[in-house]
């Protein structure tokens, strides 16, 4: 019963609790009537702060609390960090202000519907939320009914396989993974990471970005797999 | 005469594919290819989670731009009004797999509107050969399943703009490997002809996405391909 049942203190955030089932517990507080929000959201302003990478909140513990409560102060943080950083995604993929806008409510709202099949013992928050934005603009671009069908699937599918449920080492190690990623990421040599950005940000096949740089196709792929070789190897080995 | 031809080849590619999938930069079919790869593959799941990663940690790097003050509460909005259904238009249930019931792919499964290969709906397309045709937008590529009857050899041909196939049941060899389910082989342009025969026991069933009209080695092929675009 112990051994099932922790608590875990995450940097100064939030006590969450799990049931044997990995479950993440309801806190009555945290569910709200619609009529509340608005107060809520000026409570929680002074709560995270969201410049600072090292005081990230775990998301993975609020996407599960959407998922499994229908938190609205929950997704409320989820949004207030990641909408103007999925803004600039968009944006940097070329998008005007109004499309951009235009897919981030549609990949917020994507992200409320699905939180029920995130899994946090599969993927870690951050990497979740990237493949609903990336999927989301293709889907508006394409137009087209099938590949909205496609991108949905490769979501979906992930579920498919969910044998395990995720507990809460599960979702602190995703948590403790993720920013050792981005600190490896931050080290990176510096043309290293600008092909890289350009390559998730920039919607651009390793050719377009060899014909905008001017380096030779076989050096853009090279480098960008030297620097994803890298990252791999790092934290391939972290992982043991 | 064709180029030499290594397994660190179609790793190369594999990686490039794998990573551009993750990035959202593959067109349409060669994403249905690599997400149905993906799907039967642990191995390559796990590869390609690690550069979705990558994007997740990208998206943290980034500085934030501002939304309009009215982006939250529209989408407060629309989630009230749709919380109603929300059970029963998300709810995806577990599918376990039942021994004897292969699974497609999802996104296979979605095209073809079933989801179990025993349930498909083929179109004879030659003696040994059933086909089902997958529409995808882009016009530079064709993406069919494909069913080869056991110990079918189809005929020799090379390709112009290269050709992935996936295979879903069955097995089928040719002179670059042995191909099973959650298998993928990659040939490019330059790979030369080669010619796939299916397993002699169960036949094979196959995801072939090509990217341009095969080429056929033998003349009276290549007449029969006008017609059938092969």
């Amino acid at each position: 019963m112990i051994k099932h049942k922790k608590t875990v203190k995450n940097p100064g955030l939030y006590i969450v609790l799990c049931d044997k089932n990995g479950r993440i517990q309801g806190n009555n507080d945290r569910i709200q009537s619609p009529h509340r929000r608005s107060t809520n959201r000026q409570a929680m302003v002074g709560t995270v702060n969201v410049n600072n990478q090292e005081s990230l909140p775990p998301f993975e513990d609020l996407l599960q609390m959407v998922g499994h409560a229908q938190d609205r102060q929950a997704y409320i943080q989820i949004f207030e960090y990641f909408a103007p950083r999925l803004k600039s995604y968009f944006l940097k993929q070329g998008a005007s202000n109004e499309f951009s806008e235009e897919i981030v409510q549609d990949t917020m709202i994507a992200v409320w519907r699905k939180a029920q099949t995130y899994n946090a013992a599969k993927s870690k928050a951050s990497t979740w939320i990237f493949t609903i934005a990336r999927n989301k603009r293709i889907d508006l671009l394409r137009k087209d009914n099938r590949s909205a069908l496609l991108s949905d699937a490769h979501i979906i599918e992930q579920t498919h396989e969910d044998q395990q449920t995720p507990n809460i080492e599960d979702t602190y190690s995703q948590y403790e993974e993720a920013k050792i990623l981005r600190d490896h990421i931050q080290s990176l040599p510096s043309e290293q990471l600008e092909l890289i950005e350009m390559a998730y940000f920039q919607d651009k096949s390793h050719q377009d970005i060899a014909n905008e740089t001017q380096l030779p196709l076989g050096t853009v792929k090279s480098r960008i797999r030297l620097a994803l070789g890298k990252l791999k190897k790092i934290m391939d080995k972290d992982k043991k | 005469m064709s180029a030499p031809y290594t397994h660190t080849d179609t790793d190369a590619r594999l990686q490039h594919l794998l990573m551009e999938f993750a990035c959202g930069s593959l067109n349409t079919a060669e994403a249905l290819v690599i997400s149905s790869y993906t799907s039967l593959n642990p191995a390559a799941e796990k590869e390609l989670s690690f550069y979705e990663d990558i994007g997740g940690a990208l998206i943290d790097r980034i500085s934030p731009t501002e939304v309009s003050d009215t982006c939250l509460d529209h989408i407060l909005n629309v989630i009230e009004t749709q919380d109603d259904n929300r059970h029963i238009t998300d709810a995806t249930p577990a599918i376990q797999p039942t021994i004897g019931k292969e699974s497609l792919p999802p996104a296979i499964a979605h095209y073809v509107d079933c989801e179990h290969l025993c349930d498909l709906k083929w179109k004879k397309l030659f003696k040994g050969i059933d086909v089902i045709d997958i529409p995808v937008s882009d016009d530079t590529s064709t993406v069919r399943l494909m069913r080869f009857a056991p110990g079918f050899v189809a005929p020799e041909h090379g390709h112009h703009g290269g050709e992935m196939t996936v295979t879903l049941s069955g097995s089928y060899h040719d002179k670059l490997g042995h191909y099973k389910r959650g298998d993928i082989e990659i040939i490019q342009d330059d790979d030369g002809h080669h010619q796939p025969t299916a397993c002699p026991e169960h036949g094979c069933i196959c995801l072939v996405s090509t990217f341009a009209p095969l080429r056929f080695k033998k003349p009276l092929h290549r007449l029969v391909n006008q017609v059938f675009h092969f």
